[in-house]
């Protein structure tokens, strides 16, 4: 019999909610011929708690709780987007160490947040022993977090004008003590990973994403970095105090999985360089600003964008008066990341469509909100 | 084999490592020096009576309506012992919505609220509720020093 | 095609009064004067000053693109405002389609990347947000329409941003405005099947203090530390 009357049926499969490899809820219907993705249709919203909605009825101080709890893993990152909406709208300079003491902190959490991405990249490429070295790492900058805002997770420690308790004692010596560590504790998960052979034959070409596609979808962040596009909000439009600081934007050019990966591992390093730089910079004084005791701006609106660890954070607030902000909205860099996703699993093979969705190292809670 | 060797000198050095786990309910980790539990109501020993005049302001900004205030005339004010006029009647902290975030604390006209080191509230209720006793007790414990901890250094 | 129909909820005035007048008599504060206030408790001093938005004096890329929006339109009606610095332009909700394309297409313009996509209900109307930026030439722009409540519809920009898509389909699913032109435009984050969308301001909501469905407010029989739940009343 011939092979060509044969007919073959394109396969529609499901993937998630439940699905460990997902990072979350997140449900995507693959449609398959064989083992090669033909088109795939990612399903969200099984995290969506209204975050936009119940701002509007939370007053300009407790949005913030709302906003910890957006992107769980780059909390002070979030914080700093809202915080310097409000401040712009409000007209208050924070004090020139909570400057210092946000962007400390902020950097701190991203080192954090591309360690648990690289934990769960290599435990989604099979290697489980790279997610606990990963694991120590971060638990190492957790304990900083700790000290700092007293919470693991749900920091909430950024306020208007400054942030909510200065820094504990010996907190500077300390946070050199950590870096050295976690500098070390880089150079070791990369010589876990990055020239292994296993690793790259799983991610080298896989999901991968011109530029221009990337720009067209609205990507940010490693994703677009990744392709070959210096982008970088703390460069392109520097806010608080980055134009003071010296760093490099890490770009690689093939926009595939392991590119991701490297651009990532490498802005760790520069996060530790910023960290750096601030621990030698910072300087005394108060760690909170001149605010007025109630917080209601003056009608208005303003868009303010930060460099998250996922990408381009963006936060459009509204406020007309009074206590409540009329309309607070997150523009969320996994949101449009996920995007891409389907243009990124044409004609990979199902299996690698989990490392394809690691690599954007997405967090549903900010995607759904 | 010189790797055998490397890897049984880890094993042989972890071996006579301390153990990190720590059995939490006989003996627990330092907190945090930035660590935050409830808020507790600070009491006024010289009157006699918390420095809550029971405003409301926090229950309007907590962000999880976990406070339930009210307030009442001071017979103290009467008697001419107390310069409060009114003085918190009820003050109700619903500990199973508390996220302990601080914002009582930062609104309070009367600094009558601070934030104490309790953290241990399990309880048979679905709502665990504190009412003015035990947030005092709360608060004067922290001042007593019963919970005071030294700053922790992080690792 | 006037200036009247862009903002069909404020004054009367004619489209050829000059830039500056249009930005102080639309002054947000004048806006919220006259739209009815979501809420009772949200209604706000008296400004002292000019809102802060309004201090910062235009960046030269914002004026330059304005030059640039102005040559192109031409005679078409369109609001010019600055916001932080940064050029504002609202225009008719027939118009924001080619507006788009012209600001993607031309070589001078150029902007490649939607940062963001968002409807905001002012009371009176709907207003549909769109935050453009160009990576390489690094400037941005702040794009408006407004539409109103009878009449819920503005066109889809996918074939401009492929990157517009979800956030159209949220769009519609969070105001009941129709995207025409969205090839699937299907609910997004709400459940299946619900009908409902929550960011209008018509859609109930209990302000904070007040008491929310879902809130215990009989305390029962709890006891904490050993003490009624009462409180000082023992």
């Amino acid at each position: 019999m011939a092979l060509d009357r044969l007919q073959t049926v394109d396969m529609t499969i499901n993937m998630g909610p439940q699905h460990p490899s997902t990072h979350g809820v997140f449900r995507m219907v693959l449609r398959v011929d064989g083992e090669r993705i033909l088109d795939c249709e990612p399903y969200i919203g099984y995290l969506h708690r209204g975050f936009e909605k119940l701002s509007e009825n939370e007053n300009y101080h407790t949005v913030l709780i709302h906003l910890d709890r957006t992107d769980y893993l780059a909390g002070f990152c979030n914080e700093m987007a809202y915080i310097i909406a409000l401040e712009k709208l409000l007209g208050v300079v924070p004090s020139e160490r909570a400057e210092y003491i946000r962007v400390i902190m902020c950097e701190l959490n991203r080192i954090a947040s591309h360690m648990m991405f690289y934990g769960a990249l290599g435990a989604d490429a099979g290697a489980l022993t790279p997610f606990l070295y990963a694991f120590r790492e971060r638990e190492r900058l957790q304990g900083l977090f700790e000290a700092v805002s007293g919470a693991r997770m749900m920091f909430f420690y950024f306020r208007a004008g400054g942030v909510r308790i200065d820094l504990p004692d010996g907190f500077i010596r300390e946070c050199r003590r950590v870096l050295d560590a976690v500098k070390f504790g880089i150079d070791e998960c990369d010589k876990l990973l990055t020239n292994n052979e296993v690793f790259i034959s799983r991610t080298k070409g896989i999901g991968a994403i011109s530029a221009a596609a990337a720009i067209d979808y609205g990507c940010s962040g490693p994703i677009l970095r990744a392709c070959g596009v210096k982008e970088d909000v703390r460069r392109s439009e520097p806010y608080s105090i980055y134009d003071r600081l010296d760093f490099d934007i890490p770009v690689a050019y093939s926009g595939d999985t392991y590119d991701r990966y490297v651009v990532r591992m490498e802005e760790m390093r520069q996060s530790i360089r910023i960290v750096e730089q601030c621990l030698d910079q910072i300087p005394d004084g108060p760690f909170m600003g001149k605010v007025p005791r109630f917080i209601r701006p003056e009608p208005g609106e303003v868009y303010v964008r930060t460099e998250n660890p996922r990408g381009d954070y963006g936060i459009y607030l509204i406020s007309r008066g009074g206590d409540y902000p009329y309309r607070v909205k997150l523009r969320s860099p996994c949101f449009c990341n996920l995007m891409a996703l389907r243009e990124m699993l044409k004609d990979c093979y199902i299996a690698d469509s989990v490392m394809v969705l690691g690599s954007l190292d997405i967090v549903l809670g900010e995607v759904d909100r | 084999m010189l790797g055998l060797i490397k890897g049984m000198i880890i094993t042989w050095k972890s071996n006579w490592r301390k153990p990190v786990t720590v059995q939490y309910p006989d003996e627990s980790l330092p907190l945090a020096p930035g660590y935050f539990g409830f808020p507790g109501l600070i009491y006024d020993h010289e009157v006699d009576e918390p420095f809550c005049v029971g405003c409301q302001v926090c229950a309007r900004y907590c962000p999880t309506d976990a406070i339930f205030v009210t307030m009442k005339d001071n017979p103290k004010f009467k008697e001419g012992t107390s310069k409060r006029r009114k003085i918190v009647d009820s003050f109700e902290l619903n500990i199973s919505r508390c996220i302990s975030c601080n914002i009582c604390v930062e609104v309070c006209n009367f600094d009558a609220i601070e934030m104490t080191d309790t953290f241990e509230a399990a309880g048979y209720h679905p709502d665990v509720v504190a009412g003015i006793p035990a947030l005092i007790e709360m608060s004067e414990k922290q001042r007593k020093g019963v919970l005071a901890r030294p700053l922790k250094e992080t690792r | 095609m006037t200036a009247e129909e862009l903002r069909p909820e404020a004054s009367k005035e004619p489209a050829s009064q000059p830039i500056a007048d249009e930005v102080k008599g639309e002054a947000p504060s004048a806006d919220a004067a006259q739209a009815p206030a979501a809420r009772p408790r949200a209604a706000g001093r008296a400004p002292a000053g000019p809102p802060p938005g309004q201090q910062a004096p235009p960046t030269a890329d914002a004026v330059k693109l304005e030059a640039i929006f102005k040559e192109i339109l031409g005679e078409q009606a369109m609001k010019v405002e600055y916001n932080f610095g940064e050029l504002v332009l609202t225009v008719l909700p027939e118009q924001i389609l080619e507006v788009c394309r012209i600001g993607r297409t031309d070589p001078r313009l150029d902007f490649n990347y939607l940062r963001s996509l968002s409807g905001v209900d002012y009371v009176t109307h709907f207003e549909v947000v769109y935050h453009l930026y160009s990576l390489d030439k690094l400037h941005k722009i702040t794009l408006k329409t407004r539409i109103s409540h009878e009449e819920p519809e503005v066109d889809s920009v996918i074939s401009v941003w492929s990157g517009a898509d979800w956030h159209e389909r949220e769009l519609a699913e969070m105001f009941d405005i129709n995207v025409k032109g969205h090839p699937n435009l299907v609910p997004l984050l709400l459940d299946e099947g619900v009908d409902e969308h929550p960011l209008l301001k018509s859609h109930p909501l209990v302000p904070m203090g007040e008491d929310r469905p879902g809130v215990i407010t009989d305390l029962g029989e709890s006891d904490w530390m050993g003490y009624r739940a009462s409180g000082g009343k023992e």
